[in-house]
């Protein structure tokens, strides 16, 4: 969960509980993903009970998450009327809350962040016209970007997430020469995703809000925009590349160069090449260090003890240990913080030899580098499917290993 | 059709039915394999939205409405505006976005599947 929506999320809850609003209810939660389980982190440290996550995958209905059971939503039917209230942090809030009341929940339900700005289940008067003054904002700034790079195409990257965006700029020179295109300005949310469409080539690179992404996407699907194409696997509401995910599993990589551009499933991916020296080299052993990155947004994160085995098992072997930590983020124990910029990342574990990582965009940004690559994986499932996140991220020439219950570090 | 006799025809279909589909893919084979596929749950009707008069059976839970082009493109423009309901579906070939028949044409899915994949 990203800090934007983090910090939302906890003003949004502050002022429930001062409210009072949760007072004496029984608290549901629905969709059991990385935004639910901070929330879940959240309530619990106010102390305040979680009965369980809804969610509609049959395989999550099987696990818990801090001993909160994961169950069908037609549980919380069996709940008195008034007694209770369900939070929601998920990006499919809107869905969620059709299929709850669709089911005859009538209790309150809360959005605890502004995820999705496309929806709203409603085609009343009132939310037809304020989605009309949300669309002529991003005509606006259509229009003002459309004259600011004139005969450009327009690729909008519509989410903070640098795996997404490491994907769209693999693929998008073969895409924009299929398009007859001479050139693009790339979109994108947030500094980290700009650094990585610059470790690609120089095309110009023009930073977004989300609020203002979304409402400009909104402009480009609305005019029909040829200028324009909107470079990810499942945003906005339009792209409906992820139910082909409920017929067979297709990987992140073919969903991107197939499914989002169209390109032939042969097409070699560009690599990113505009890497610069990391400024704090001499820092780092060559060939004895490792660095580990045990943080990411929009992933489960691993228990603590996964990643002592790890630190415990170089470190035996002799090896420097460095955690990879931006802002507030603690580096594990028994390492050391190192902070490089995404340009440096791929010189910086070059030189130190090995890198251990969640999965997460980082390790989508490091994919080519040369050195010993291991990626982990929490046991979860893609989204609603009956995929788990290995079948759909699996790296080529990674060491990809799930961790599960009992995980044990296997000794190198 | 007028505006707010459009929406009120589209809440119809949405109370009645579990899915619509706006089928603009120009897709003759796309359009057959809707027309024909038969859904798991014969309770769940589907209807799909059509910019010309479709002469096809569909099936017992399947029905084809063809709309006059400015109805067409009006329901067309409300939903490229925002998403108005989860059950309503945009299946179009020549978007500025990815789409499930990228993966008929680079051969990931076979057509059949990607039938299978908008309606189940």
């Amino acid at each position: 969960m990203d800090k934007a929506h983090y910090e939302e999320m906890c003003e949004n809850l502050k002022n429930m509980i001062q409210r009072g609003t949760l007072a004496d209810k029984k608290i549901y939660l629905f969709g059991h993903c990385n935004a639910t389980e901070a929330l879940a982190d959240t309530l619990m440290e106010k102390e305040i009970p979680v009965c369980a996550i809804l969610d509609n995958n049959e395989e999550k209905q099987k696990i818990s998450y801090r001993n909160i059971p994961i169950t069908a939503p037609r549980a919380i039917l069996s709940e008195a009327p008034g007694s209770s209230a369900v939070c929601i942090a998920a990006r499919a809030y809107e869905a969620m809350s059709r299929q709850l009341r669709s089911m005859g929940y009538s209790d309150p339900i809360y959005k605890m962040t502004e995820y999705d700005s496309y929806a709203e289940y409603s085609l009343s008067e009132e939310t037809i016209r304020r989605k009309r003054e949300r669309l002529e904002r991003g005509l606006t700034r259509q229009n003002k970007l459309s004259k600011q790079y004139p005969g450009l195409m327009k690729i909008f990257c519509p989410f903070n997430a640098l795996g997404d965006v490491c994907f769209a700029m693999s693929y998008l020179p073969y895409f924009l020469a299929a398009r007859r295109c001479g050139g693009c300005v790339v979109c994108v949310i947030g500094d980290a995703c700009a650094q990585v469409v610059k470790l690609f080539g120089e095309d110009p690179v023009e930073i977004f809000s989300q609020k203002e992404m979304d409402e400009i996407i909104q402009a480009a699907l609305y005019t029909e925009d040829r200028y324009s194409f909107i470079a990810h696997q499942d945003r906005p509401y339009v792209v409906n590349l992820h139910k082909a995910l409920y017929q067979k599993c297709i990987p992140l990589e073919q969903i991107y160069c197939c499914g989002v551009f169209g390109l032939p499933k042969e097409t070699e991916p560009r690599r990113p090449a505009r890497w610069e020296p990391y400024a704090e080299i001499d820092r780092i052993p060559k060939g004895r260090s490792v660095i580990l990155s045990p943080y990411a947004k929009s992933v489960t994160a691993l228990p603590q003890d996964v990643w002592r085995q790890i630190v415990d098992d170089y470190r035996s072997r002799g090896f420097s240990c460095f955690t990879n930590v931006t802002g507030d983020e603690k580096a594990l124990d028994g390492t050391l913080p190192v902070s490089p910029r995404l340009a440096e990342a791929q010189p910086l574990v070059e030189h130190a030899g090995a890198f251990v990582g969640i999965r997460s965009g980082l390790c989508d940004v490091l994919r080519y580098a040369d050195c010993e690559k291991t990626a982990l994986y929490p046991d979860y499932n893609y989204c609603d499917t009956k995929w788990k996140a290995i079948d759909m991220y699996a790296l080529e020439g990674w060491t990809n290993l799930v961790v599960k219950d009992g995980f044990v570090w296997k000794k190198s | 059709m007028e505006g707010r006799e459009l929406i009120r025809q589209i809440q119809n279909m949405l109370a009645s039915s579990e899915k619509v589909l706006l089928v603009s893919c120009g897709e003759p084979e796309i359009e057959r394999l809707l027309s024909e596929r038969s859904k798991r749950d014969p309770q769940k009707k589907v209807v799909l939205l059509s910019e010309h008069n479709v002469n096809r059976p569909g099936s017992p839970n399947i029905e084809w409405i063809g709309l006059p082009e400015d109805s067409f493109l009006e329901i067309q423009k409300l939903y490229l505006s925002y998403e108005f309901s989860d059950q309503f579906t945009l299946l179009s070939a020549d978007g500025n976005f990815g789409t499930i028949l990228n993966y008929v044409k680079t051969g990931l899915l076979s057509a059949e599947e990607a039938v299978c994949a908008l309606l189940d």
